[in-house]
């Protein structure tokens, strides 16, 4: 067993802390965070298991309300059998005063005291020479420390395939299906039920080249019913490049 | 440690109860073996227009951000690099506008036995 410790210190000045729209009303501080970090690691044979927890300690010079420490659990399984199958767990714990982008910040506003906890499956399977079957599962589980927030508090359960057909050497032809539950905590005012099972059809190429260019490119369709609202339907892209020269 | 060349370059639409359009184009680039780079650039609309909890009223908001960072390895454990983000919000509810600047320095310590 390897057991890798960090620790990695930050000084930020931030001018608008609070995202104030006019400059009369900007609040600028200076932060401190430190960050200390343990990560064990074990490897038995062909399994890997790693954990994982770290604490962003972070400290303001004038607004010291605002101190916090936000924590991160992590813990990963990667598991090796023959033929080529893949079993993969990961998990994580957050507690933190993070949105957790852009659009919850919008929500929420920049500090945002919440608790969010993930598990992710994923198995891979080799149904033949040029084939093989992914399959996924995952869970989250969202939690706001203000009662003001309780409306945004869900629950998401999701399932998911792909199958790669390889066409090349390195380039494989993508299906994907993915399936996604979202249970509000509360359910909102009548008409404003936000409750969703989603289906999202996929299909699109991967490229996996050693060196230089080019990931994966899918495109597709997306089914989102609502059960009071009117529903969301729409296409989808996704393009990841990694460029290596 | 080993810095590498990586241009990432992402577009997604659709994800979430507030529909959300997001370009990026991120750089991690190794120079003079013990400085890296690191370039960040993105843009994001979130689309409220079919959300009644969110109260968005039926409105659009663009975030563009732009990440800058320059590193230095010192010896084989000790990471210092210093940087800043810019982040422009605009929104067509006014109230949600705004703009920010945030600089930092920082130093990281991992040890790999």
């Amino acid at each position: 067993m390897k057991i890798e410790p960090g620790f990695k210190l930050e000084q930020q000045y931030d001018d608008n802390l609070f995202t104030a729209r006019s400059s009369s009303a900007k609040r600028d501080d200076f932060v401190t965070i430190y960050t200390p970090s343990l990560i064990p690691k074990l490897r038995l044979g062909n399994h890997m298991f790693e954990a994982g927890y770290k604490v962003d300690i972070k400290r303001y010079v004038d607004f010291t309300s605002e101190n916090t420490e936000n924590q991160t659990i992590t813990g990963m399984m990667d598991l090796g059998f023959p033929r080529g199958t893949e079993v993969d767990l990961r998990v994580e714990y957050l507690d933190t005063d993070d949105p957790s982008s852009t659009e919850q910040e919008t929500l929420t506003g920049p500090r945002t005291a919440r608790s969010q906890f993930d598990v992710d499956l994923m198995a891979r399977y080799p149904t033949g020479p040029r084939t093989k079957l992914e399959i996924r599962a995952a869970t989250t589980r969202f939690r706001f420390d203000e009662a003001t927030r309780a409306n945004l508090e869900r629950d998401t359960i999701g399932t998911g395939a792909s199958w790669a057909f390889e066409l090349y050497t390195k380039t494989s032809a993508l299906v994907e299906y993915d399936f996604e539950t979202v249970d509000f905590l509360v359910d909102a005012a009548p008409g404003g039920n936000e409750d969703t099972t989603s289906h999202e059809v996929k299909a699109g190429l991967r490229f996996d080249p050693e060196r230089k260019l080019v990931r994966k490119i899918t495109g597709g369709y997306q089914v989102v019913p609502f059960e009071t609202l009117e529903s969301r339907t729409g296409p989808l892209a996704e393009v990841e490049l990694i460029w290596r020269p | 440690m080993k810095f590498e060349t990586r241009l990432n370059a992402a577009f997604t639409a659709g994800t979430d109860r507030i529909r959300t359009t997001k370009a990026e184009l991120k750089l991690e680039q190794g120079l003079l073996r013990r400085f890296f780079l690191e370039l960040e650039g993105a843009w994001t609309q979130d689309d409220f227009s079919f959300n009644s909890v969110a109260g968005g009223g039926g409105r659009k908001d663009t975030a563009w951000t732009l990440k800058g960072k320059l590193g230095y390895l010192i010896g084989d454990f000790l990471l210092i690099g210093g940087g800043y983000d810019y982040t422009y919000r605009a929104s067509e509810v006014g109230a949600n506008e705004y703009v920010r600047n945030l600089a930092f320095l920082d130093f990281s310590l991992n040890l790999r036995p």
